[in-house]
């Protein structure tokens, strides 16, 4: 008797110990201890950011060993869980300081009140020196929000030794880039030969990692549709709109998304997976051009630091087109919460992580493609073989996928229909569809 | 092994019985190893395999796909220091204190419910029985709502919590109290007991086969939730095993097969571990739920 | 598995309270009532807090178009989240697919567990192994299966290297529209084999030997005596599995989000990963309150239709 009543209570003990360990949760608030020099006491400021992804804590000591009056508590989640969590925290009463945030979401989180703007912050330098993508990403409704902290886009990547016994030689120059029906003569080429070679399959363009490892993704594969398009034609013209695939108001896509263009780069795009001149496979298959299963392999610029570890000899050539060269560019920007308690001090600190002297010795020592030109020219890594081609790609090609408050939704219909399309689906029904749940949502 | 009618029996007639018995004991024994057994094989072998090797015994198919020759622990490394363990440890804090607050708030509940006569007890068995009915996916979005109104959002207490009142649980312990014979109770009171006395002493102690099916189907369903967690949990350090496994498929940075196996396996092994073990009680527990 | 649920199967026998006769035995009976509420109330409130007002807020979200990530901005649209539910292709298809899948998955499991419990019941050797493990895929979790699965299904995994070694042509699977739907439903049929055929077993060891016997004694062949006797009796445990199918099928996240995300053209759309998708990633959770409240009331009326039906007339 005692037993049990001991047993009970042993339980209920355990049960609320843990319950209290549990019960730990990241709220950090904004406090100021006082220590000497500092005239406000040193402020924490507190920063949300992906993992493995900016501000780094690098970034972050090195502001800190620059200006001790500022220190930072750090909150990281996964790259896919970032989007929910910012839209978790932000109606709430204590949003983060300095967020790490996927650029195409700024006009989204711009239009929401979340962010603060940056034009009263940044110096008089920056309009001239940021390369003109991230600037027009970035800016929503004629206020910048962010002084951009990267640059990345996608390039075509090839393993030297298939390229070279079927003898393929890419272009190395953005006047010389491949269209898209050259480079897929190129990949089947390669494939037969190569297959022919290893007695088992190897692919002409390696399945896509990206996204989640499934065809779609609109990072990638909605270029097979911008690309068709056109900027300089009359801006009532179908082959405008495609280039755009938004409506100028971010409205609407009907016109926009479904043209007679955009159908015939979705057509093209569904023959790579399908039929007699098929180069890649619907599903997934990881490191397939460090292993030799693929010869080429559409990847963003950090993968060149990955295939010169892995000891892969490769190349790069600029990403094929249809009408207009085009890449999409965008990747993690750093911003501050309109409703933080500090925004003098946090946009301070993002300026300053994100420019001058701490800016070049960053960016030169992850390799990473910098948003102001000044920067890049600094960097004679840049204009090397190979990282000069996603650089120059960048300054003469780079479009931020299409800009708007609504942008997730945006993506999560593109992804799906092009995911369709992949798989087999009539293209002009895919996108109709897309169009269709689509428009409802960003009419709002 | 004689026929049933027992007249037209002989042993050269239950010689071809026996043979074909065996015949089709085999038959079925290959196709639910094929079907049931080989596809974990595959899994657990391919946890140990360079990512090279696993693709190498697909195409052409070996057998070597179920062996792993050139064994490697490189992926089981790689995924504790990706930080599996935190992953394994918060879901077995979870399962702690589910199975804990199961046993705690359920049973007395399901005392009051069959031992204490007391008015307006069928009213609240309806109002129990209702929400037995409703799926509990579907209540996700505002139960999240209501779990962040309550300031728990991305804690283990609030993966746990919402479903310590587990009205199968209640059922599970109210059947088995059910057996228990009215008369030890009244024993009980005569020797002055009251509730508290009576639930401790009589009941509980006579109830141990159900309480430990409880606690290993409950445990079950604790580790093995996976919508929940997702979306209540946003840091990575709070994370739970199947949602860090399955965030391992997704995007970010470069896949390897080898590792989300060993991820799947590893979040599969202690469970499948413990059934082995307690075969019978899980068996027995997830049957009766409710043929009575 | 459900988490932490499985549907109704028990009579609900708690009834309502008669009175006792005025005196003593009723002012126990009230007197009672103040013990009775101090055992209840850690689980009432509980289910208070976190069934009853989830259903509260998810019926005044349902009313409301907002985005969680400004709920102030929340605008009153009354029913036109319900119209949308019933008019938006992509749920309607949605809806049609769960249907499809739960009738597909029922309609696969219940016979061949049948079969697997009569053969569990028998006398052929292994059967403890067979019965274990058919149970793995029980234990296993949803993801474990669905990551299982997705590579087993891959155009280089180990379904199509088998088919690639007997000369038979590789499928798409998951990247067919024809046939990525009943794929995830054989899925789901390996996942909860095991569990159907425990359950059958416990229904047939319960039909009482002499009813066979003296079956048997008459002249009835097994197959007369399987129709006439096996079956009526085990009406109840039938019942009760297609029901604890039912539910597990309707309340099907994992396949379609970690496998396909609903693709191709939404053939795989089960309608939780819809509600999901709806709510978090198109951040439109007032529409997705109303899909959810549909899908209750789809399970409430199988609920209902099962406890109706459960009161069978074969009890012997």
């Amino acid at each position: 008797m005692k037993y049990k009543k001991g047993a009970v209570g042993i339980a209920i003990s355990v049960a609320t110990v843990l319950a209290l360990a549990a019960c730990s949760s990241a709220n950090n608030s904004s406090k100021a201890t006082p220590v000497a020099g500092c005239p406000n006491g040193v402020v924490t400021l507190t920063v949300l950011r992906a993992q493995n992804n900016s501000p780094t804590d690098p970034q972050l000591d090195a502001y800190k060993a620059s200006n001790k009056c500022v220190t930072f508590t750090v909150d990281e989640v996964p790259f896919g869980n970032l989007a929910s969590k910012i839209a978790v925290l932000a109606p709430s009463s204590n949003p983060p300081d300095i967020i790490g945030f996927d650029a195409p979401q700024t006009a989204s989180y711009a239009s929401q009140g979340f962010l603060l703007p940056f034009d009263t912050y940044l110096p008089s330098s920056w309009s001239s020196d940021v390369t003109s993508a991230t600037k027009s990403e970035e800016t929503w409704n004629g206020k910048v929000y962010s002084p951009g902290n990267e640059q990345d886009t996608l390039s075509l990547y090839y393993n030297k030794k298939l390229t070279d016994a079927a003898g393929i030689k890419p272009p190395t120059t953005l006047e010389a880039a491949w269209t898209w029906p050259q480079a897929q003569a190129a990949m089947l080429q390669c494939q037969k030969a190569a297959t022919a070679a290893a007695g088992s399959t190897v692919y002409g363009l390696a399945p896509s990692r990206l996204g989640n490892g499934t065809p779609g993704f609109s990072y990638r594969d909605e270029l097979f549709l911008r690309s068709e398009g056109d900027p300089n034609a009359p801006k009532t013209s179908s082959s405008y709109k495609t280039f755009w695939a938004l409506s100028t108001d971010g409205k609407t896509v009907d016109g926009w998304l479904n043209t007679p263009e955009a159908i015939k780069g979705a057509t093209f795009y569904q023959n790579l997976f399908q039929g007699p001149n098929a180069v890649t496979s619907k599903t997934g298959l990881p490191n397939a051009l460090i292993n030799g299963k693929a010869c080429f392999d559409l990847e963003v610029s950090s993968n060149a630091i990955t295939l010169q570890k892995a000891g892969v000899d490769f190349g790069m050539t600029p990403t094929p087109h249809f009408v207009t060269p085009i890449v999409h560019t965008g990747a993690v920007a750093i911003g501050v919460a309109a409703r933080s308690q500090h925004t003098a001090l946090a946009a301070k600190a993002v300026i300053g992580m994100d420019s001058g002297a701490q800016y070049l010795q960053w960016a030169k020592a992850n390799v990473r493609i910098p948003v102001l030109k000044s920067t890049t020219k600094q960097m004679p890594a840049l204009s090397q073989f190979p990282l000069i081609i996603p650089v120059q790609e960048i300054e003469k090609w780079g479009q931020p996928r299409p800009p708007g408050p609504h942008f997730s939704a945006y993506d999560v219909y593109v992804t799906s229909a092009l995911k369709d399309i992949a798989y087999g689906a009539d293209p002009k029904t895919a996108l109709d569809k897309a169009v269709s749940g689509l428009d409802p949502i960003l009419s709002k | 092994m004689t026929a049933k009618t027992g007249q037209r029996s002989g042993w050269g007639r239950g010689l071809l019985r026996r043979s074909a018995r065996m015949t089709a004991a085999g038959i079925v024994l290959a196709v639910v190893v094929a079907v049931f057994l080989l596809p974990y094989l595959w899994m657990v072998s391919s946890s140990f395999k360079d990512q090279k090797t696993i693709f190498a015994g697909l195409s052409p198919f070996s057998w070597s796909v179920f062996i792993p020759v050139h064994a490697t622990m490189s992926n089981v490394v790689a995924l504790f220091q990706k930080g599996i363990g935190q992953a394994l440890l918060n879901s077995l804090i979870v399962a702690v204190i589910q199975v804990g607050g199961t046993l705690l708030v359920c049973a007395p509940a399901a005392y009051a419910l069959t031992r204490i006569r007391f008015r307006g007890r069928g009213v609240i068995f309806g109002l129990i029985l209702v929400t037995f009915m409703l799926p509990a996916e579907a209540l996700v979005v505002p139960m999240y709502g209501v779990v962040s109104g309550l300031g728990l959002q991305d804690t283990l207490l609030a993966v746990a919590l919402p479903w310590i009142s587990s009205v199968f649980g209640l059922f599970l312990l109210r059947q088995a109290f059910e057996e228990i014979p009215i008369e030890l109770d009244e024993a009980a009171r005569l020797d002055g007991a009251g509730h508290v006395r009576i639930f401790l002493s009589v009941i509980l102690p006579n109830v141990k086969t159900a309480i430990t099916t409880l606690c290993l189907v409950t445990f079950l369903f604790s580790w093995n939730a996976f919508l929940w967690p997702l979306t209540v949990i946003q840091s990575p350090q709070r994370q739970v095993i199947q949602v860090a496994i399955a965030q391992s498929v997704a995007a970010g940075e470069l896949p390897n097969w080898g590792i989300t196996f060993g991820g799947a396996a590893i979040a599969t092994v202690p469970l499948i571990v413990l059934f082995l073990f307690a075969q019978r009680f899980f068996v027995q527990g997830l049957a009766s739920t409710g043929l009575k | 598995m459900p988490s932490g649920r499985a549907p109704a199967g028990v009579q609900p026998g708690g009834g309502s309270a008669k009175l006792p006769p005025p005196g003593r035995a009723r002012r126990r009976w009230r007197r009672e009532t103040l013990p009775a509420l101090g055992f209840l109330t850690p689980f009432l409130v509980l289910l208070l807090i976190f069934q009853y007002l989830p259903l509260a807020v998810m019926a005044r979200y349902s009313l409301y178009d907002y985005s969680l990530f400004n709920p102030s901005q929340a605008k009153f649209v009354g029913a036109q989240n319900f119209i949308q539910v019933f008019t938006d292709p992509a749920t309607l298809q949605s809806l049609l697919i769960t249907f499809i899948f739960i009738l597909g998955v029922v309609a696969l499991v219940v016979p061949i567990s049948f079969i697997v419990a009569v053969y569990l019941n028998g006398k052929l050797p292994a059967r403890a192994l067979v019965r274990t493990m058919i149970f793995l895929p029980v234990v296993t979790s949803s993801v474990v299966v669905a990551t299982l699965w997705t590579f087993l299904l891959n155009q280089t995994g180990l379904i199509n290297s088998l088919l690639q070694a007997v000369h038979l042509p590789p499928a798409g699977f998951l990247t067919d529209k024809h046939q990525a739907l009943a794929t995830i439903v054989v899925m789901t049929v390996w996942q909860q084999l095991g569990l159907a055929s425990v359950l059958f077993l416990a229904g047939l060891q319960s039909v009482p030997r002499e009813l066979y016997e003296a079956a048997e004694v008459d002249g009835a062949g097994v197959l007369r005596r399987t129709v006439s006797i096996t079956i009526p009796l085990i009406s109840r445990t039938t019942l009760f599995i297609v029901v604890v199918m039912t539910v597990f099928a309707l309340q099907a996240f994992a396949p379609a989000y970690i496998m396909t995300g609903g693709a191709p053209e939404g053939t795989t759309n089960l309608i939780i990963y819809q509600i999901y998708q709806t709510a978090f990633q198109l951040q439109q959770p007032g529409y997705a309150s109303a899909m959810s409240i549909v899908v209750l009331l789809f399970a409430i009326v199988i609920s209902l239709i099962q406890m109706r039906l459960l009161r069978t007339r074969w009890n012997y």
